[in-house]
């Protein structure tokens, strides 16, 4: 798939959401959420056209969103600090921007069925899908050994601005209909602490598991002709 | 065709009857109560009748002016026994947007956890405690929703409802509990009580403007469609209490009208519109603009389930 239609996806996927929002006053979330959805399975299954091997791909893969999702509710217990955005990256760098899109946009969508879904759902899908997008238009089929430290960077980068910048505003339209300049600032003041917390989680983790996994993903899609 | 008709102006009338009526009530009050203060009678429900029709800066200040005094004077404790008083401010700041954490260096939320103080004062103490602290997602100790919920469930009486002592239902107190139970209804036992509880206000005929205004209220809390005839007849039944000028008496056989009848007509009328027109029901006030300080206290519990 074309980056061109990648980012197409990705305004549509927005555009839904600014409509579940100002049409349907927030009340649509399971909707707007099942959309997303389906937008990411059309992104992906139409890559998966004409390719061999896509079931065991599929496979592959659901196993790994499996994975971060059990990794959001399993450190649950520790605030803000979660695995998730760490497994989605590593997505990202070994199946490419749309599958991380994907898995970022599923993780939100399935872990919140044990933290509590709401009109935060689809904001929260977008956020993660986002940033397993990026991680694959950057680190996608590049050798990682040398390039860990870039991609720890990328983790507390865009923990902190995509999925702060996002859900920050976010929760203020949550908590309250007015989305002035004044209350998005001081959303930015009370979230940066937990932002910080999550970045460091990522940092962590992709530091700890980025080499191995994506050597032993990479094995995977070379036994299984993945590519 | 005429059938339309008819069915168009019966619409065009009982629409702008209550249109009319919330207005009329509405600047009666203003006109009354000046200097709204901390009271049963011209204070938070008169606030909370005003303000939730539509914003009025110089009403809410006056109130929340006379609130400062007023804690300050008493040094915080605005009861010893009595915690609806703390529900009852905390349920009119809300409506008008200010912080319950801090006002004027007194935290009234906290007021509200001291659970066994709150239920001392029996069911009416943790049905308003319950109210007030939904009226916005205050953060308090998990536990503390839970125990008033459970205390206010244990307390049906047998064959649905509520009362404030004996076995027989209530309709104020029983319609109370409704609004204080209505955010909880996706859980089956607590939809369970409210349905039985809805039942006995639709067999009970109330005698006092009061228990019709009150009952209106709590079925608007369930916005369900189900209920809309019977909610317009409790409203057309209230035009039998209503004098000329917008106010209304506590019972039908009074000469002049009564204010306590009157505010809790006004915000029975106005919970009526915002039923009608969609809005958020009366004490749900999330769609009330908050400060700044009150945001930060509300993100800070509510940002960390994003992670």
């Amino acid at each position: 798939m074309s980056s061109k239609s990648k980012i197409l996806f990705t305004l549509i996927s927005l555009l839904t959401i600014l409509i579940g929002v100002f049409v349907f006053k927030d009340q649509q979330y399971y909707l707007i959420s099942s959309i997303l959805i389906i937008y990411t399975l059309i992104m992906v299954m139409s890559g998966f056209e004409n390719k061999k091997n896509t079931t065991s791909k599929l496979v592959t893969i659901s196993v790994l969103i499996a994975l971060a999702v059990a990794g959001r509710i399993g450190f649950s217990f520790l605030p803000q600090f979660k695995p998730a955005a760490a497994i989605i990256i590593i997505i990202a760098v070994c199946f490419g921007a749309d599958i991380g899109f994907m898995s970022g946009a599923m993780t939100g969508f399935i872990s919140n069925f044990f933290f509590g879904q709401g009109p935060w759902t689809p904001w929260q899908m977008f956020s993660l899908a986002l940033i397993g997008l990026f991680a694959g238009l950057i680190f996608y089929n590049k050798d990682m050994k040398h390039r860990l430290l870039w991609l720890c960077i990328y983790g507390a980068i865009s923990t902190i601005i995509i999925y702060g910048g996002i859900m920050n505003p976010v929760s203020v339209m949550i908590v309250e209909p007015r989305l002035t300049v004044e209350a998005v600032m001081a959303s930015y003041a009370v979230g940066i602490h937990f932002d910080i917390i999550h970045a460091i989680a990522t940092v962590v983790f992709l530091s700890v598991l980025a080499i191995p996994m994506i050597k032993l993903i990479n094995r995977v899609k070379l036994k299984y002709d993945l590519l | 065709m005429k059938r339309t008709v008819s069915i168009f102006i019966v619409f065009i009338m009982l629409f702008s009857f209550s249109f009319a009526t919330v207005t009329e009530t509405r600047s009666y009050i203003l006109k009354t109560v000046t200097n709204p203060k901390v009271s049963s009678t011209s204070g938070e429900w008169a606030v909370l009748g005003v303000t939730r029709y539509e914003k009025n800066k110089d009403f809410a200040n006056s109130y929340y002016k006379n609130l400062c005094n007023t804690l300050k004077d008493k040094k915080g404790v605005l009861s010893d026994t009595k915690y609806t008083e703390y529900a009852r401010v905390v349920i009119a700041l809300s409506s008008i947007g200010k912080n319950p954490y801090n006002v004027n260096g007194y935290n009234l939320i906290a007021k509200l956890c001291d659970t066994d103080k709150v239920k001392n004062q029996g069911i009416n103490g943790a049905i308003f405690a319950l109210i007030a602290l939904d009226t916005r997602n205050y953060k308090v100790n998990e536990n503390v929703r839970e125990e008033y919920i459970k205390y206010i469930l244990n307390k049906e009486i047998s064959g649905g409802g509520f009362s404030l002592t004996g076995e027989k239902p209530d309709i104020d107190v029983t319609s109370m509990a409704i609004c204080a139970l209505y955010k909880y209804r996706s859980d089956e036992k607590v939809n369970a009580v409210i349905q039985r509880a809805v039942k006995v206000l639709k067999l009970s005929k109330a005698t006092y403007v009061e228990s019709i205004a009150q009952e209106i209220v709590a079925l608007c809390s369930l916005n369900d469609a189900n209920n809309k005839d019977y909610i317009n007849t409790l409203v057309t039944s209230l035009s039998a209490y209503k004098l000329s000028d917008g106010s209304y008496k506590h019972s039908i056989n009074d000469e002049t009208s009564n204010l306590m009848s009157t505010e809790q007509v006004l915000y029975a009328l106005v919970a009526y519109d915002r039923f009608t027109n969609n809005k958020k029901f009366l004490y749900d006030m999330t769609d009330v603009e908050i400060e700044l300080d009150t945001l930060r206290v509300l993100l800070k519990s509510f940002l960390p389930i994003l992670y």
